[in-house]
C-alpha cells in the first residue's frame, strides 16, 4: 500500500470525509489517493479560505478536520486562518506538503522550512521521520488536536514519502482525554461563594467548545447571580435571552474593573479576558477571584486563583455544594432591544437592521465579522449554544469562508460581515456557488474601516479623515462574478422586501445593506 | 331637562357627569378624546427630567444664592438609558412613547389589550406585564382611564414589587393610586419620587401632606392644558355641536 493510500485510509477512519485544500504540484502524490476512499476534496481558491472552511466544519463536529496547504506557499498565505483556529482552540490537522526529500539539499523550488514556519501558529509540527510515518503521524495529529486545549496541529508530507510503497498496517484505536476534579477545591469555592454578599460569574467560549451550557445555567439559576460574558467572545457563553445575562464585557481593563465593581466574588468559567486597547489597570486588581478552566495554557498565564479541570463536573459539583439564593430580578436587557431598534430606523442604523435581521433569522448559525458593529449585532442577534461564532484572533477574512465549511458540515448559516472583512475572503464565494451551501452572507456596508476610524478618532484624530480608510466596493457585483445570487438594500423602502429575499429559502446569497455611516465610540 | 338631547364636554374626562343618568333620558354625550394627547405627552416627559435633574431644588438654591453644582453632580440624572414604563397604551399613552424614542430610553407598556407588532415596532415599546412593568421600569407613567377596574390600580400590593428608587408619575386620575400606598412608598425608599397632576379634591385641601411632601413634584391638573390643546378640544367641540345641530350623529359618544 502506498503511505498517502495509508494516510486516507487511517483519516476515513477517524471520521474524515472531507479534505479542504488549493492543491499544487507538492500536493499531487497525496491527493492521488482520495478517489480510493470516498473523501471529497473541497476547492477554495486561496489557500487560508480553505483552512477557515475546515475550522467551519470542526466548529459543528467539535472533530478535527483537515486542510491540506501547498508547501510553503499555501503555508504562508493561511497563517493567519491558522492562527485564529489556534487562538479558538479549534481541532484542526493542517497537512503541509513539501518537496521531494532526495533533492532537498540543493534548496530546490517550493522548498522551505515548512516547521518552523508553522510552528509558532500550532499546537505542534510532526513530520514523518520515514515513509512509514506518514499514516502514523496523522494519528498523533489528530490525538494532539483533541487534547484539551483543543487546537490546530500541523504535518508536513515530504511529496516522495507519500508516493512510496510501506509495510506496516494501522487501524483506529481508541483515545481519551478526561480532566479531573478537586473535591476539596470544589468546597472551598463553594465556601467562600456561599460568604458573597454579591457574587458574579463571567463566562467564555469553553462552554460553547465543551457544551456544558447546561452545567453553568443550573449554577447560575442556583446562586441567583449575575452572569456576564468574557470581553470578544467567539462563541456562546452563555446564552443571551437567559434574564440572568447581564451583557459581555468590556476588553479594557479599566471598563472591566469598572463593570465589576459591585461584586465581591467574581467566578470565572471557560474564559480568558481578551483585552485591548490598553489601559492602566490591571484587570481585577485585588478582586476575589477563582477560575476553572480546560486550558492549561490559560491557567498558568494567570496570577489569580485557577483551577485547569473538567470544567463541567466541576460546574456540577460546585452547585450541589453552594447554597440556593433568592434575588428580585430588575433588568433584562431583551426589552431594550426595540426601543433601541425603533430609535435607530430613520438613520439606517445597525440596531434596526439587525433587528430585522434578527426578527427573520429561524435558527441559521450566526458568523460575525460585522467588526465595528459586532457589540450591537452580539446584543440583537444574541448568543445561542452552537449558534454564535467569531474569530478570536481579530482577524478579517475569516467569517465568511468558516460559515461556507459550516454549512457542508450540517446546518444553514449566516455570515454578517463589514464590507471592510468582505474584501479579505469574497474568493470564497466561488466555494458556496460550487457546492451550493445554504449561507446568507449579508454585508453591512459603513464605507471603510469603522473600526479604525473609530480608534483613530480617540488615539489618532489627524488620521481619522484619510482616504485610506474608507475603500469602497460593490459586493454584489462580486458576488455576481462567482455565481452567488446578491442584492442591495440601501434605504428603509428596499429593507424588509431584500431581507425577507435573503432569509428565506436556501442560500447561497448575499445582501449589501447600506447602514449608517457614523462613526461609533468604541474606544 | 326633557330638552336636553346632547352634551358636548370640552374635554377628554368625563368623570363629572353622571352619564349613565343622561343615557337613561337618552342624552347623547360626547368628549373630545385626543386634542389634549400631546401635551399630556410633553407634561409627563417635563417633569420627569425635572425629577431625575432635580430642577426644582437647583432652581430654589440658585435664586438663594447656594451654588449646589457639587451636590448635583452626583444626584442628577438622564433620562438616556432608562426603563420607562407605560401603564395605559391609548392615545396619551402612544403620544408619550413616541416622543420617548429620540431620548433613547427602554420603553415598556401595559395596557389590557396588546399592540400588534407593527405599532410596538413603531414606538419601540415592548409589552410587560403589570407587575413586570414596575419591576423593571425606573419611571412609571399612568395612562389608564379611571373606571372601577382601575380605581387603586397601583396599591400598597404592586409598589412593594416595584423597582427601588422608581419615579411614578400620575396625570391621569388620583383614585388610580392608592394614596396611603403612595406615601408609605415614598417613605420607605420604594419610590424615589413621584408627580402629581391629580387629586382626589380638586383644589385638594392646603393641608393635604401631598402637596408639602419633599418627594413629590406637584401640579394643578394642568398637563393636558396647554393654550394649543385647549384650541384644538374648542375646534372639536364645537365641530361636533355643528355636526349635531345639523342633523348628524356626533362623534367620540362615551
Amino acid at each position: 500500500m502506498k503511505a498517502s493510500e495509508a494516510f486516507f485510509n487511517i483519516a476515513k477512519s477517524h471520521g474524515v470525509t472531507r479534505v479542504y485544500g488549493n492543491p499544487g504540484t507538492t500536493e499531487l502524490p497525496l491527493l492521488d489517493a482520495l478517489k480510493k476512499f470516498d473523501i471529497e476534496y473541497m476547492l477554495a481558491l486561496q489557500d487560508g479560505l480553505c483552512v477557515a472552511m475546515a475550522e467551519g466544519e470542526s466548529l459543528y463536529t467539535r472533530k478535527p478536520s483537515i486542510v491540506s496547504l501547498h508547501t510553503v506557499l499555501g503555508l504562508g498565505n493561511s497563517i493567519s486562518y491558522i492562527y485564529t483556529s489556534l487562538k479558538n482552540r479549534t481541532p484542526l490537522i493542517v497537512s503541509i506538503g513539501q518537496q521531494d526529500t532526495r533533492h532537498s539539499f540543493h534548496n530546490p523550488f517550493l522548498y522551505a522550512k515548512n516547521d518552523e514556519i508553522a510552528k509558532s501558529v500550532v499546537k505542534q509540527v510532526f513530520t514523518p521521520f520515514t515513509q512509514e510515518d506518514v499514516p502514523r503521524v496523522f494519528v498523533k495529529a489528530y490525538r494532539l488536536c483533541v487534547t484539551p486545549p483543543f487546537g490546530p496541529v500541523a504535518i508536513v508530507l515530504p511529496m516522495d514519502y507519500v508516493d512510496s510503497d510501506i509495510k506496516l498496517e494501522h487501524k483506529k484505536e481508541n483515545y481519551s482525554v478526561k480532566l479531573g476534579v478537586d473535591e476539596e477545591v470544589v468546597k472551598s469555592v463553594a465556601e467562600r461563594l456561599d460568604q458573597a454578599k454579591n457574587p458574579a460569574i463571567v463566562a467564555g467560549y469553553e462552554l460553547d467548545i465543551f457544551n456544558e451550557h447546561e452545567a453553568l445555567r443550573k449554577l447560575a439559576e442556583k446562586l441567583c447571580c449575575d452572569v456576564y460574558a468574557e470581553p470578544l467572545t467567539s462563541r456562546c457563553a452563555f446564552p443571551s435571552d437567559h434574564p440572568l445575562f447581564c451583557g459581555d464585557l468590556l476588553p479594557a481593563s479599566a471598563l472591566l474593573n469598572m463593570t465589576l465593581a459591585p461584586y465581591d466574588f467574581v467566578l470565572l468559567v471557560g474564559c480568558s479576558l481578551l483585552l485591548y486597547p490598553y489601559t492602566v489597570l490591571e484587570p481585577l486588581y485585588k478582586k476575589s477571584v477563582v477560575e476553572i478552566t480546560y486550558d492549561a495554557e490559560e491557567g498558568f498565564s494567570r496570577t489569580w486563583e485557577t483551577h485547569v479541570c473538567d470544567v463541567g463536573w466541576f460546574l456540577s459539583e460546585l452547585t450541589l455544594h453552594v447554597k440556593k439564593r433568592e434575588r428580585e430580578r430588575t433588568q433584562n436587557l431583551k426589552y431594550s432591544l426595540l426601543s433601541k431598534a425603533t430609535s435607530a430606523k430613520f438613520r439606517m442604523g445597525a440596531e434596526h437592521v439587525l433587528y430585522q435581521i434578527s426578527k427573520r433569522n429561524a435558527g441559521r448559525a450566526v458568523f460575525d465579522e460585522a467588526v465595528s458593529l459586532s457589540p450591537i449585532l452580539r446584543s440583537f442577534l444574541g448568543y445561542f449554544p452552537k449558534r454564535y461564532f467569531s474569530a478570536r484572533s481579530g482577524q478579517l477574512g475569516w467569517a465568511l469562508p468558516a460559515s461556507i465549511g459550516f454549512s457542508l458540515a450540517a446546518l444553514p448559516s449566516l455570515a454578517v460581515i463589514g464590507d471592510g472583512s468582505f474584501n479579505y475572503a469574497s474568493q470564497a464565494l466561488w466555494s458556496a456557488s460550487k457546492y451550493q451551501t445554504d449561507t446568507v452572507f449579508i454585508v453591512l456596508d459603513n464605507k471603510g474601516y469603522a473600526i479604525l476610524k473609530s480608534y483613530a478618532r480617540s488615539r489618532n484624530m489627524e488620521v481619522t479623515e484619510e482616504e485610506w480608510l474608507s475603500p469602497e466596493t460593490k459586493a454584489e457585483s462580486v458576488a455576481n462574478a462567482y455565481g452567488v445570487d446578491s442584492r442591495v438594500a440601501s434605504d428603509l423602502d428596499s429593507l424588509e422586501s431584500a431581507l425577507d429575499w435573503a432569509l428565506s429559502g436556501k442560500g447561497p446569497k448575499l445582501l449589501r445593506i447600506e447602514v449608517d455611516t457614523t462613526i461609533p465610540q468604541l474606544f | 331637562m326633557a330638552k336636553l338631547r346632547f352634551v358636548q364636554c370640552a374635554s377628554t374626562g368625563y368623570d363629572h357627569l353622571d352619564v349613565e343618568c343622561l343615557k337613561q333620558r337618552g342624552v347623547i354625550v360626547s368628549n373630545v378624546p385626543d386634542a389634549n394627547k400631546e401635551s399630556v405627552a410633553e407634561h409627563v416627559i417635563m417633569v420627569t427630567l425635572c425629577i431625575l435633574r432635580r430642577l426644582e431644588y437647583a432652581l430654589q438654591s440658585t435664586r438663594n444664592g447656594v451654588w449646589v453644582l457639587g451636590e448635583l453632580a452626583s444626584s442628577a440624572h438622564e433620562l438616556m438609558g432608562k426603563s420607562f414604563g407605560i401603564l395605559g397604551m391609548g392615545r396619551i399613552g402612544r403620544q408619550l412613547a413616541k416622543r420617548l424614542v429620540p431620548f433613547e430610553v427602554t420603553t415598556l407598556y401595559y395596557d389590557l389589550i396588546r399592540l400588534n407588532q407593527k405599532e410596538e415596532e413603531e414606538l419601540g415599546a415592548s409589552y410587560v406585564t403589570l407587575e413586570e412593568l414596575f419591576r423593571l421600569s425606573d419611571i412609571v407613567s399612568i395612562h389608564v382611564p379611571l373606571n372601577h377596574s382601575t380605581h387603586s390600580m397601583v396599591n400598597a400590593k404592586l409598589l412593594s414589587q416595584a423597582k427601588r428608587g422608581l419615579i411614578l408619575i400620575n396625570a391621569a386620575r388620583a383614585e388610580i393610586v392608592e394614596k396611603s400606598a403612595l406615601l408609605e412608598a415614598l417613605e420607605n425608599g420604594t419610590l424615589s419620587a413621584a408627580a402629581l397632576d391629580v387629586y382626589e379634591n380638586e383644589p385638594p385641601n392646603k393641608d393635604d401632606p401631598i402637596l408639602k411632601h419633599p418627594k413629590i413634584l406637584v401640579t394643578p391638573h394642568y398637563a393636558g392644558v396647554t393654550w394649543e390643546a385647549q384650541r384644538r378640544i374648542a375646534h372639536r367641540a364645537l365641530a361636533n355641536v355643528l355636526l349635531f345641530v345639523q342633523g348628524g350623529t356626533p362623534v367620540n359618544q362615551v
